[in-house]
């Protein structure tokens, strides 16, 4: 299925393909699709090889020369490139420029200000908007038509943003989707901040559950605009994915309980 | 799928199910359990598969089976094989004692809690005061000192056990001469030695001694900027309740809510920023946050912000 969001950057991915453009930068937010665009490059190419590579200088160099051993063509995805160091960046420069015939170098990242320059100038750029309420909605009915109808009119399913969080909503237990729902007691906040961050973190069983979907369950439920202020601050920091998600939440309970 | 909670209530309850899949990456909680289960039935057997088990109590014996928990590991083929006909065979399968499947990886669990929801359950993090529970349950000659530092060591359930195993068998007069760096230098946690040592200098508001620590620390200096946040959590824990137990209690009383929550945001602007910027140095940054308590008001990140 093709999201509203994903047609126009398809389109440039197939003017690029037809002139067989070696390295492309994807830059969209979490779970928009941007692995998905991947695969569809490489399909666009008609190149069947396709790699995906954490942004760790060790990885992308041990990948790079993996291909030089090969003389198949073959799509090399570097995945969210902002989110590694700058060595990961530069280890990818020499490739970029002087691309061997049979290798393809798709580039993906959250947010293209956090990427070199050089990496940018040597790419040909294509932007992928968030998934529109629609096109999840759509996701959902083909993913799973009866898990769908189960939780469409959940809080939780109005909390998805993307298709990863989409995919997480249709697996999980209806103890699971509840329990979103149930984060109103927690809301009260008159527990310490360890302990909140400890129930709104962990679901009833002890596994640890979405934390960007826990804080916007809340903000849904308390329908305060410092919440709801607190909760976009905490979303963004998550979307970054600098920090560890629990040390996120831990800002939000604490702003929650004493910021106003 | 049941809740850990259930899970244990049930297994400890006078009639325990015919069967129980456990899942997780917490092998000392299963081990917890099979002790139990076989101590209520008296003896444990082994088997290759859960459909040997079935076939087994499926046949009828003259000499009567005498209850027994039967365990079960890592068995795929269950996972492949179940559906709703075999979970409607195993419900109303007559065992005299309990099956007891274990998995690690929660993936094989999915399909299973499809079809047997109420006999499943996935055990993979368990909260630090459980831990500690668990471990005065197990080890009621340990002191609390013993048992707290086996909690911050290990990484699981069963981990901090065997670390209380072995200081179980320790001369007790040596185990209580040896600090708290040492004992958990001896169980390969140095750094974690190190963070708590630095955890009561914070705590404490005590720049000179934060500072000398940082000096020696040997770990990664990202994680302190961690250790900040957490110290700043339990500070607000004792400061809001008083029955909280905590290690920095004492030291609770040098501290303000609007100082502890200042401290943590702080703290937490400096990681974001450590996060972004690639040219910021991390010693820095932590002698910036140790400056900041040395105030007799911890400064808001926005007063900060507007003096850079």
């Amino acid at each position: 299925m093709l999201a509203n969001s994903q047609k126009v950057a398809l389109q440039e991915l197939h003017e690029l393909a037809s002139i067989n453009r070696q390295s492309v930068l994807i830059e969209g937010p979490r779970g928009c699709g941007k692995t998905y665009l991947s695969n569809q490059y490489a399909n666009l190419l008609n190149v069947q090889e396709f790699h995906s590579v954490p942004p760790k200088v060790g990885d992308i160099r041990e990948a790079l020369d993996k291909v030089t051993l090969i003389d198949t063509p073959v799509v090399l995805q570097i995945e969210n490139l902002d989110l590694g160091v700058a060595g990961a960046s530069y280890t990818l420069l020499k490739s970029l420029e002087e691309p061997l015939p049979h290798v393809y170098i798709v580039i993906t990242c959250r947010n293209a200000e956090a990427v070199p320059d050089t990496i940018i100038s040597r790419s040909a750029v294509v932007n992928v908007g968030p998934p529109t309420l629609d096109d999840l909605d759509r996701y959902g009915i083909e993913k799973d038509r009866l898990k769908y109808s189960n939780v469409s009119s959940r809080l939780v399913w109005q909390c998805v943003r993307s298709f990863g969080e989409a995919d997480e909503v249709l697996e999980m237990s209806p103890d699971e989707i509840n329990y979103y729902e149930s984060l109103s007691e927690t809301c009260r906040f008159s527990d310490s901040v360890s302990n909140a961050v400890w129930k709104i973190g962990h679901y009833d069983s002890n596994k640890e559950c979405n934390v960007e979907l826990a804080i916007r369950s809340i903000a849904e439920l308390m329908h305060k605009p410092f919440i709801t202020k607190c909760s976009i601050d905490c979303v963004r920091d998550l979307d970054k994915g600098r920090i560890a998600p629990h040390a996120v939440l831990s800002k939000f309970v604490f702003n929650a309980k004493y910021g106003e | 799928m049941i809740s850990i909670q259930d899970l244990g209530l049930s297994i400890m309850s006078d009639s325990p199910k015919p069967l129980y899949v456990v899942g997780g990456q917490e092998y000392g909680i299963k081990d917890k359990y099979i002790k139990t289960l076989t101590t209520h039935y008296g003896s444990k057997e082994e088997y290759p598969s859960v459909s040997a088990v079935v076939d087994f109590m499926s046949v009828k014996h003259l000499v009567p089976v005498p209850p027994a928990v039967y365990i079960v590991r890592y068995d795929e083929t269950f996972v492949s094989a179940i559906d709703a006909k075999l979970a409607e065979r195993i419900r109303k399968l007559r065992v005299n004692g309990t099956i007891f499947c274990v998995y690690d990886d929660p993936k094989h669990l999915a399909k299973i809690d499809k079809f047997l929801p109420d006999c499943t359950a996935t055990i993979d993090a368990v909260n630090p005061k459980f831990v500690e529970k668990y471990l005065h349950d197990d080890f009621p000659k340990l002191d609390d000192r013993s048992i707290r530092i086996a909690t911050n060591c290990a990484v699981s359930y069963g981990h901090a056990r065997t670390i209380c195993a072995s200081m179980q068998y320790a001369d007790p007069t040596t185990l209580a001469n040896m600090s708290e760096s040492a004992l958990s230098f001896l169980f390969g946690c140095s750094n974690a030695a190190q963070e708590a040592d630095i955890q009561r200098a914070i705590a404490g508001r005590n720049f000179n001694s934060a500072i000398k620590l940082l000096e020696s620390y040997e770990g990664n200096l990202d994680n302190l900027v961690y250790t900040v946040l957490q110290t700043m959590i339990e500070l607000e824990k004792c400061i809001t309740s008083k029955y909280a137990t905590s290690s920095l209690r004492d030291y609770s009383k040098f501290w303000t809510l609007e100082d502890v929550y200042n401290m943590f945001m702080n703290a937490y602007a400096e990681l974001d920023e450590l996060r972004s910027n690639t040219s910021t140095d991390v010693k820095s940054s932590l002698i910036y946050l140790f400056g900041l308590f040395t105030f007799r008001h911890v400064p808001s990140v926005e007063v900060m912000s507007n003096v850079s």
